[in-house]
């Protein structure tokens, strides 16, 4: 008797442990979030989407309290931000090593992958030729492309992705002729294993315009080398009638090989490159005049006065009309070689911190950190010149990678 | 792997059939108690004969009288129970089963005299202020288990594998990192073949779990917590053999055996084991737990809804000889011994799921002597020295033939280009160790009412590493680490030993160094820049710590202790271990202020009936807390030890056991285990509060508990048989992957609460001599995971074979 008794408890109590529920409460599906705009938000341990309908209300955005999309679970490193981009609401992240995702941001604060698309080999994504790219079309290249020994050329895919589908149109290759020489360090060394890093591409009508830099090691580990600005221009689409272009006096082509663009088109179809100096890193505008093919040799806005990309290692270049730009934090007039507003100083001395920046209607959205820490969006009206304070973000984020916008 | 089996079937067929003959000349039998647990130490005499015996830990004895007749009277007795007598009756074999004496019941004094070490040591720890439980192995010895298995089941301790057999492990006790001990000796010390998860429970005697306060004679850098292995070791003949088979191809065998010459007292022992397994178990995706195996079909990734682990086998066999003599004036115990193991283990994973290799394996060969010296009175009287060294060599292989990765399906995915292909790997890693641990302990008197104790570690680690493809002349250099722990501990007694008191005092000392290749060459290896370049570290750091025990009634006290501890980081953690970890030289040793409390009640109904309370409380404070991350290195996921600045954790767990007589025996714990990040500011100027500050660090257990069942019918068939079933279930509640209070509830992936039931009928004749048992382990198939999609196996089926020749 005294046995069943306990019998009977042990399989009581197997019951208590077996109707324990396998999973924790999740929130009402119906509690729907904003999905007009979007801030890609990093903290020191996870990735997360915080979303609001207006950028300039004055809210908190913050991932704490269950609010926002934790993404941490799609990306194996935060700053993976870098290898993403948004496309007409999608987000489009490599983050793998091979996978290729279509993500969509759902109503019940999940970001769902929609489609995929498998690389036979290591991808990440590089730059987005917007010129180019149309609703169905997104016109991309990956990182790092393949060194062809015998040809002594970088052989880079701009690859022709159907998002609809998430299948390759086409692809087209660009072979960026490699240096025929060793590069020597200032002590008359050879650089170590110097490789060539594009940081930019641009389609203006019929031809292609591929930025590049070059990199190696002098036994201290990988720098940028050949303090001179590296343009391959060819046919597009042929690429075909390639010309290598070379200018010293502003550095390198400015950016690495992540997807923010540091190249621009203006008003008049005249083409921009940011440009780098090594040391001192300051920074300069070159130009390739509208139906040229040569760098503009009158033409050199230098801009070593001024703190291009401070806490931001590089940022996207804005389009702000009028023929003005946007070069974090610094507004542009870049045919006049004039820089005409400062939006630290509009801001009262905040730094900004985004690597992806939004225009919309005219205006430009950006996350700026002040000296008291706290984060907000700015928008600046280039008509006015002037700020206005959004919306804030928690101070324990620790980057902005993206403000998008969704719809 | 087929004739292997055979082979060991072989072995312990001829074993059965050697041990069906019957030594007439003694008498032998068990000493237990009411619930058939075994009486260490009881006496047994003849009466009017000057023969007597005492029984050992298995609580066996063995007698062997001048004279027997049908009047000859056999008396046991031992402390605490009540005692018995029997007259021969012309048997042999002679069981005694003890009740015990409610009203003798009193703190085990246990004098220094007479009594073996293994005795001394129980009694020890019975009395100390440690939190410590712990778990008799010879229980399970039945089980197809190795110790992880076991150990996993006590409360407070997490153990989280990423699969099947040998698979790799991260073990915690109350949220720290544990260090593991083999009879004494860090376990680091024994290579990669000696492991939690692939020791059987047949080499073992029992397991020691030490919760908060480390004890000194445990040399070494634990914080918050230890294990202690205790290996079989008798002063008799003794033989235990067993092999089980199972799924995925699962075989493991294990042999203990012992020889003391009664003459000459010399004494020979061995242990040996050997494990195999293909780990082909089949794992299923789970969307609702983004649980998703997939492969690739026409450059998309596309679901599927069940893989199996393929490429993932695993083998290690270790054989370990001593060689001594006993029961010397000058020696209480004096061994040489060497131990050889060997392993080999594919590496299907690296941190994630991410990337499955087909070609990537890890294989090691060990080699260990030891030399042992223990020994009462020694030089003084009442000083009781053990002195152990060994210096061991571990040639580990570690390569990767593989050109391409694998998808899920098992079909390697080829790159786009022919020329893109992985890199291949072979590299050796020549590690040597040296280990010297030196204890003494001294007891001002025979009551052992105040004991010295001091303690000094050293443990040098070498370590060279050859790449065999690449960089004819990068290789072999050398990375070094060599810890020193010394402690001074004061144990004492009063109020007639209802209070214990244990004040310690620990030295560490982490001394590291390594050298890295800088030089850059060109294409015709000429050197261009650059240089071998050395850098070293030394930490070194005091401890302090106080252990109590206030016994309040006969049956039932509280412990308590505080300490600050320093656990210092592994070869692996600071160099990489070539293949999954990455190495983390800014790594910095652990620091942690551990308080703990805890109340237990024992009492007895009806003298059939048994309870056991156990309730404990922890609260730590860690800086530079240890704790695994994962990083993506040329694509490849990597794990790799980092410092968190500041965690916070407390917790609490309870275990109550019940047992009726030798029939029944129930256990059931739960544990409740939060780490909280304590590190407010993320800038150095304390302007801005991190987003996780005094939030739980996700991707970690916190409520897991544990039902054991046993129910026993003795004499079944034949006298002195026991038919055993037992049923156990492991329950772990479900945690978030990432910090739960960031980001939206829906869009969070977790590991889901878990329940998994394992049962085991087994049939034991001839007084445990001979044991068969069958075991169904994760009985409900349910998804098991430690790791996120790592599944771990789901149903299988074992059986066991076992001799245990006394």
């Amino acid at each position: 008797m005294k046995r069943n008794r306990i019998l009977a408890y042990c399989a009581l109590a197997v019951t208590v442990l077996g109707s324990c529920k396998d999973s924790p409460n999740e929130p009402d599906p119906t509690d729907k979030i904003s999905t007009e705009y979007s801030l890609w938000v990093t903290s020191s341990t996870g990735s997360y989407i915080l979303t609001t309908d207006d950028l300039m209300k004055d809210t908190l955005l913050t991932p704490a309290g269950n609010k926002g999309i934790d993404i941490s679970g799609y990306l194996p490193a935060a700053y993976y931000g870098v290898y993403a981009y948004n496309y007409q609401g999608k987000f489009y992240v490599s983050n793998d090593g091979t996978r290729f995702s279509q993500l969509e941001i759902q109503e019940n604060a999940t970001m769902k992958e929609t489609n995929n698309y498998a690389f036979s080999s290591t991808f990440y994504l590089g730059k987005v030729l917007t010129e180019i790219s149309s609703k169905d079309e997104l016109v991309l290249t990956k990182t790092a492309g393949t060194y062809n020994e015998a040809k002594n050329v970088l052989e880079q895919p701009l690859y022709f992705m159907n998002v609809n589908d998430m299948t390759l149109n086409k692809t087209l290759n660009v072979d960026i002729p490699f240096l025929k020489y060793t590069p020597l360090t200032p002590d008359n060394k050879p650089y170590i294993a110097p490789y060539m890093v594009p940081t930019s591409f641009t389609v203006r009508g019929d031809k292609l315009f591929v930025g590049h830099k070059y990199r190696g090691s002098d036994g201290t580990g990988n720098k940028d080398i050949l303090d001179s600005t590296f343009v391959y221009v060819c046919d597009y689409p042929s690429m075909v009638n390639g010309k290598l272009l070379k200018d010293p006096r502003g550095g390198v082509v400015a950016g690495h090989w992540e997807v923010n663009n540091t190249t621009f088109l203006d008003d008049n179809d005249d083409l921009y490159f940011l440009t780098k100096k090594i040391a001192p890193a300051t920074y300069g505008l070159l130009r390739i005049k509208a139906g040229e093919t040569e760098i503009d040799k009158d033409y050199f806005f230098d801009l070593k006065d001024y703190n291009v990309f401070k806490n931001t290692s590089s940022s996207t270049i804005q389009k702000l009309g009028n023929g003005k730009a946007y070069i974090s934090p610094f507004v542009v007039d870049p045919a006049n070689k004039k820089v005409t507003a400062d939006l630290r100083i509009l801001t009262g001395g905040a730094e900004p911190k985004t690597t992806m920046n939004l225009m919309e209607n005219g205006k430009l959205y950006d996350v700026f950190k002040t000296d008291a820490s706290k984060w907000y969006v700015y928008e600046y009206d280039p008509t006015t010149n002037s700020v206005k304070r959004g919306a804030e973000i928690d101070g324990g984020i620790t980057h902005v990678y993206h403000v998008n916008k969704l719809k | 792997m087929k004739s292997t089996s055979i082979f060991i079937l072989f072995i312990i067929l001829t074993v059965i059939a050697d041990a069906q003959t019957t030594d007439k000349r003694s008498i032998s039998g068990f000493v237990k108690d009411n619930f058939g647990k075994p009486i260490q130490g009881a006496t047994i005499t003849v009466q009017d004969q000057h023969i007597a015996t005492s029984s050992d830990v298995d609580g066996y004895y063995k007698l062997a009288p001048a004279d027997l007749s049908n009047q000859t009277i056999l008396h046991v007795t031992a402390v605490g129970y009540v005692a018995q007598q029997r007259t021969w009756n012309g048997k042999y074999i002679h069981d005694f089963q003890l009740k015990e004496d409610r009203n003798a019941i009193e703190e085990v004094t246990v004098s220094r005299f007479g009594k073996t070490d293994n005795e001394r040591k129980v009694a020890e720890i019975k009395r100390s202020g440690f939190n410590v439980s712990v778990i008799d192995m010879n229980v399970h010895a039945n089980q197809t288990a190795n110790i992880n298995q076991i150990l996993r089941t006590a409360p407070g301790v997490t153990f989280r594998e990423d699969g099947g057999l040998g698979s790799n492990f991260v073990f915690r006790i109350n949220g720290l990192d544990a260090k593991i001990y083999i009879d004494g000796v860090p376990m680091d010390n024994f290579g990669s073949s000696m492991s939690l998860n692939n020791i059987p429970v047949n080499l073992v005697d029992r397991i020691e779990i030490y919760k908060g306060v480390v004890p000194a004679f445990l040399g070494s850098d634990a914080l918050g917590g230890a294990v202690n292995i205790i290996t079989k070791q008798r002063s008799r003949h003794y033989l235990d053999l067993s092999y089980s088979h199972g799924s995925f191809n699962t075989h493991q065998a294990a042999l203990v055996g012992m020889y003391t010459n009664p003459k000459n007292k010399l004494s020979v022992r061995t242990n040996a084991f050997y494990n195999y397994s293909d780990n082909n178990y089949t794992m299923y995706s789970e969307p609702q737990y983004g649980v998703v195996y997939e492969k690739t079909v026409d450059n998309k990734f596309v679901p599927i809804d069940k893989v199996k682990r393929f490429r993932d086998r695993y083998y290690s066999a270790m054989g370990q000889i001593e060689v001594g003599l006993r029961d010397k004036s000058w020696a209480d115990q004096f061994f040489v011994g060497l131990t050889y193991a060997a392993n080999n283990k594919q590496n299907q994973l690296g941190a994630t799921i991410n990337a499955v290799n087909g070609g990537d394996w890890r294989a090691s060969q060990y080699v260990m002597p030891t030399i042992s010296y223990k020994k009462q009175d020694f030089l003084v009287n009442r000083l009781f020295a053990d002195i152990y060294a060994s210096s061991s060599y571990d040639v580990a292989t570690i390569r990767d033939t593989a050109l391409y990765n694998y998808d899920w399906s098992g079909t390697w995915v080829a790159g786009k280009n022919p020329s893109d292909v992985n890199p291949q790997q072979h590299e050796e890693q020549n590690t040597t160790n040296f280990l010297a641990r030196s204890n003494f302990n001294y007891d001002f008197d025979d009551e052992r009412n105040h004991s010295l104790n001091v303690n000094y570690n050293v443990n040098t680690n070498n370590r060279q590493t050859y790449d065999r493809i690449l960089d004819y002349n990068k290789s072999g250099l050398p990375s070094r680490m060599t810890r020193h722990i010394v402690g001074l501990s004061w144990q004492n007694q009063w109020f007639n030993k209802r209070l214990v008191n244990n004040l310690a005092i620990k030295y560490y000392g982490l001394d590291t160094y390594k050298e890295v290749d800088e030089r850059e060459f060109d294409a015709n290896h000429q050197l261009l820049n650059g240089s071998i370049v050395s850098y070293a570290k030394y930490f070194n750091y005091q401890g302090y710590s106080f252990a109590s025990r206030y016994r309040i009634f006969t049956d039932g006290g509280a412990k308590f202790s505080a300490e600050r501890a320093y656990n210092m980081p592994t070869m692996n953690a600071l160099y990489g271990d070539g293949q999954n970890q990455i190495a983390n030289w800014d790594l910095k040793p652990e620091r942690s202020d551990n308080l703990n409390a805890g109340f237990y009640y024992n009492t007895f109904l009806n003298d059939d009936h048994f309870i056991n309370l156990d309730i404990g409380g922890f609260y730590r404070l860690a800086k530079d807390y240890i704790n695994t991350r994962i990083v993506t290195v040329d694509g490849q996921s990597k794990f790799q030890a980092h410092n968190i600045p500041g965690v916070k954790l407390y917790g609490a767990e309870t275990e109550i056991r019940y047992g009726y007589k030798d029939v029944i025996t129930a256990t059931v714990n739960a544990s409740y285990d939060k780490a909280l990040d304590n590190n407010k500011y993320t800038d150095e100027t304390n302007q801005e509060v991190s987003l996780t500050y005094g939030y739980q660090i996700p991707n970690r257990p916190w409520i897991y508990g544990n039902l054991d069942i046993g129910v026993a019918q003795n004499d079944w068939f034949e006298e002195g048989s026991r038919t055993q079933l037992s049923w156990t279930t492991h329950y772990t509640h479900w945690y978030y992957l990432s910090d739960a209070h960031l980001g939206s509830l829906a869009s969070k992936n977790h590991i889901p609460s878990q329940n998994v039931h394992s049962i085991m009928l087994s049939y034991s004749w001839h007084r445990n001599k001979y044991n068969v048992s069958g075991e169904v382990r994760n009985l409900t198939n349910e998804r098991a995971y430690d790791n996120f999609r790592l599944q771990k196996p789901g149903r299988a089926f074992y059986v066991k074979l076992r001799v245990s020749l006394m």
